[in-house]
C-alpha cells in the first residue's frame, strides 16, 4: 500500500506543481522498470527532497518531470500540462560539474544561455533577455559575479549561477539534481537558505544524497527506490534510511510503515 | 625589406599574402570553438580524410575525361565534409568509442591519399603541396575560393554563435532547451572541415591543426569570453599566417613550417608570461 502523501490537500487557489498517477517507466531493454506505480503530488508551495539509493530512479523521476521520457503506464501532469508542454516553465539545475569550466564564458553568458531556445538565431541576446538574466542574478544574490569568468568561481558560486540560469526563464517549478555535491558545508548552508528563500514563491524538487539536510530543513521528502514513498521529512530517521539504502534494490519499504519491532533498523540507530 | 621590394616586381607574391590573411581569418573565427569544444583531434581526423579526398580527385582526374579539370581541393573538401558529418553522428551515438574511429580515419585518410596518387600515372609531387602547403603557387582564383569559404564561415558562425557556445558549455542543458545538439555539432564540424580546406594552400593539411588551435589557445590565455577570444585570435592568426612568410622570404626556410613554428612560439611565450604574471599576483596578494 503506498503511503499517503503528507502534504495538505490542494486547494482551488493553488494548483498543483506536478502530479504523477500510477506512473511506471522502464528503459529500453531493461529487465525491470526503473520506476513502478508512482503516485506523487507536488504542491505549489512544496520543497520536496528526493532521496534514495544510487540507481533507485531519482534522476529518472526528474527526467519524467522534464518530459524527457514518456511513462509506459500512468499519467504525469506538470503545471497542469503534459511535461513536454510545461518544459519551458520548468527550471532545471544540474550538478555544477556538468558545465565545462574551461570554455571561455563569463557568468552573464552562462545565465543568458538559460534564455536560449529553438528560435534563437544570431550572435547576441536582446535587451529583454539581459534584463531577465540580471533579475535572475539578483534573485540568487550573484549580480556582483556577472563579469567574472565562470571557470574562476568556486563550486558554491557556480551552483548559484546555474540556479540563476534556471531562473532566467522565470520558471513556475524548479528542479535540482544534487546541487550540494562537491560543495563545502558552509557554502551548502548558504545554498540551502537561498533555495528556502526562493521556495517562498516557487515549488522546488531537489534530488539529494544529504539526508541530514532533508531531515533538518525540509518538510516533505520522497524516498525513491523503484517505488516512491512520499513522507514528512521528519519521519525519515537516519537509521531507517541506512537500512533502506542497504536493502535490496527495488525493496519497497515505507519509512513510516517500517515496524518498530524491526530489530535491524533499531539496532543500527546511533 | 626584400619581400616588399620584390612585391612590386613579382606580382605573384601578393596572392600568397592575401591567402595567408584569409586563412588567418578562417582559423581565428573557427579555432576558438575547436578549442572550447575540445575538437582538435576531430579536426585532425577531418584534415587527414581530406588528404584521401585530394588523392581520390587526382586519381579520378587522370582516369575520367569528364573530370579532367577537377580541382583536387574540391575532392578534399567533399571528403572533409563527409568525415565531419560522420564524426558528429558517431560522437552522438557511440560516445567513448570515438577516439578509435578518429585514430583510424586519421591514418586511413592519409593512406588512401598516398595510394591513389601512386596509382596515378605521371609525376607524384603534387600531393606534397596539399600536405605541407604551397604558398608560392597560390593564384587569384585560389584566393577567390578562399574568400567565398571565409564568407560562409563567418556568416554561419554569426548565425550559430549562441548555439555553439551553449553546446560547448553544457550540451545536455542545450538539448533540454530545444537546441538540436547533433545538428549544431554537425554544423560546427563542417565549419572545421571547410577551415582546414582554406588552410591547405597556406600551411597544408598536416600543419592545419596548428593554426586551427594555437592562435585560439593563445587568445584563451588573455581573455575569458568567447567573442573576445575570437576578437584576439583573428588578428593574431592573420599576423601569424602572413608575417613569417615575409620574414623568411629570400632565405632557405620555407614559409609553411615557419608559420607553424611562429604560432607555437607565440603560444609558449604568452603561456609563460601569463604564469609569471599570475605568480607575481599571488605573491603580491599574499604579502
Amino acid at each position: 500500500m503506498p503511503a499517503p502523501s503528507s502534504s495538505p490537500p490542494p486547494t482551488l487557489e493553488e494548483p498543483l506543481a506536478a502530479r504523477l498517477r500510477g506512473v511506471t517507466f522502464a528503459y529500453e531493454r531493461a529487465t525491470q522498470p526503473a520506476l513502478e506505480e508512482v503516485d506523487l503530488t507536488i504542491g505549489a508551495r512544496d520543497f520536496l527532497g528526493v532521496v534514495g539509493p544510487n540507481g533507485g530512479g531519482k534522476t529518472t523521476l526528474l527526467q519524467l518531470l522534464l518530459g524527457l521520457h514518456r511513462p509506459s503506464r500512468g499519467t504525469i501532469e506538470v503545471l497542469g500540462d503534459p511535461p513536454q508542454r510545461a518544459r519551458r516553465r520548468v527550471g532545471y539545475v544540474p550538478q555544477h560539474a556538468r558545465v565545462d569550466p574551461t570554455v571561455p564564458a563569463d557568468v552573464l553568458d552562462v545565465v543568458l544561455l538559460g534564455r536560449l531556445d529553438a528560435r534563437s538565431w544570431g550572435p547576441r541576446f536582446g535587451r529583454a533577455d539581459r534584463e531577465a538574466a540580471f533579475a535572475a542574478l539578483e534573485r540568487t544574490s550573484s549580480a556582483d559575479l556577472a563579469r567574472r569568468a565562470f571557470g574562476s568561481l568556486s563550486g558554491g558560486q557556480r551552483q548559484r549561477v546555474l540556479i540563476a540560469r534556471a531562473l532566467a526563464v522565470d520558471p513556475a517549478l524548479l528542479l535540482l539534481d544534487e546541487p550540494t555535491t562537491g560543495i563545502d558545508i558552509h557554502r551548502e548552508k548558504e545554498l540551502l537558505s537561498l533555495l528556502l528563500r526562493l521556495n517562498e514563491d516557487l515549488p522546488i524538487v531537489m534530488v539529494t544524497h544529504d539526508l541530514v539536510l532533508v531531515t533538518e530543513h525540509l518538510e516533505r521528502c520522497a524516498y525513491v527506490n523503484r517505488r516512491v514513498t512520499a513522507t514528512a521529512a521528519e519521519d525519515l530517521s537516519l537509521a531507517r534510511m541506512e537500512a533502506l539504502y542497504h536493502g535490496p534494490p527495488g525493496a519497497h519499504a515505507s519509512p513510516r510503515a517500517t515496524p518498530r519491532a524491526d530489530g535491524v533498523v533499531e539496532a543500527d540507530a546511533p | 625589406m626584400s619581400f616588399f621590394a620584390d612585391l612590386a616586381g613579382h606580382p605573384f607574391l601578393l596572392p600568397g599574402l592575401v591567402a595567408g590573411a584569409l586563412a588567418g581569418l578562417a582559423c581565428g573565427v573557427v579555432g576558438p570553438y575547436v578549442v572550447a569544444r575540445r575538437l582538435a583531434f576531430l579536426a585532425g581526423a577531418v584534415a587527414h580524410v581530406a588528404i584521401g579526398g585530394v588523392g581520390a580527385a587526382i586519381f579520378l582526374r587522370s582516369r575520367v575525361d569528364a573530370l579532367a579539370g577537377l580541382d583536387p581541393l574540391l575532392g578534399g573538401a567533399l571528403a572533409a565534409v563527409a568525415a565531419a558529418v560522420l564524426l558528429a553522428w558517431v560522437e552522438e551515438h557511440a560516445g567513448e568509442r570515438l577516439d578509435t574511429l578518429i585514430g583510424a580515419l586519421w591514418s586511413v585518410g592519409m593512406a588512401l591519399g598516398i595510394l591513389l596518387v601512386k596509382l596515378t600515372p605521371g609525376y607524384h609531387t603534387e600531393l606534397m603541396s596539399y600536405l605541407f602547403g604551397a604558398l608560392a603557387f597560390v593564384g587569384w582564383d585560389g584566393v577567390l575560393a578562399m574568400l567565398l569559404l571565409d564568407l560562409v564561415l563567418v556568416s554561419v558562425t554569426l548565425l550559430f554563435h549562441r548555439r555553439f557556445l551553449a553546446v560547448c558549455l553544457d550540451p545536455e542543458q542545450a538539448e533540454l532547451q530545444g537546441i538540436d545538439v547533433l545538428r549544431t555539432q554537425t554544423v560546427l564540424l563542417v565549419l572545421v572541415a571547410l577551415t582546414t580546406i582554406v588552410l591547405t594552400r597556406v600551411v597544408g593539411l598536416i600543419l592545419a591543426l596548428a593554426l586551427l588551435t594555437l592562435p585560439a589557445a593563445t587568445a584563451g590565455h588573455l581573455v575569458h569570453r568567447l567573442p573576445a577570444v575570437i576578437a584576439v585570435s583573428v588578428p593574431l592568426a592573420i599576423a601569424l599566417a602572413t608575417l613569417p612568410r615575409i620574414a623568411v622570404y629570400g632565405s632557405r626556410i620555407s614559409p609553411e613550417p615557419a608559420i607553424v613554428l611562429a604560432a607555437a612560439a607565440v603560444y609558449l611565450l604568452v603561456v609563460a608570461l601569463r604564469r609569471l604574471l599570475d605568480a607575481r599576483r599571488v605573491k603580491r596578494s599574499a604579502a
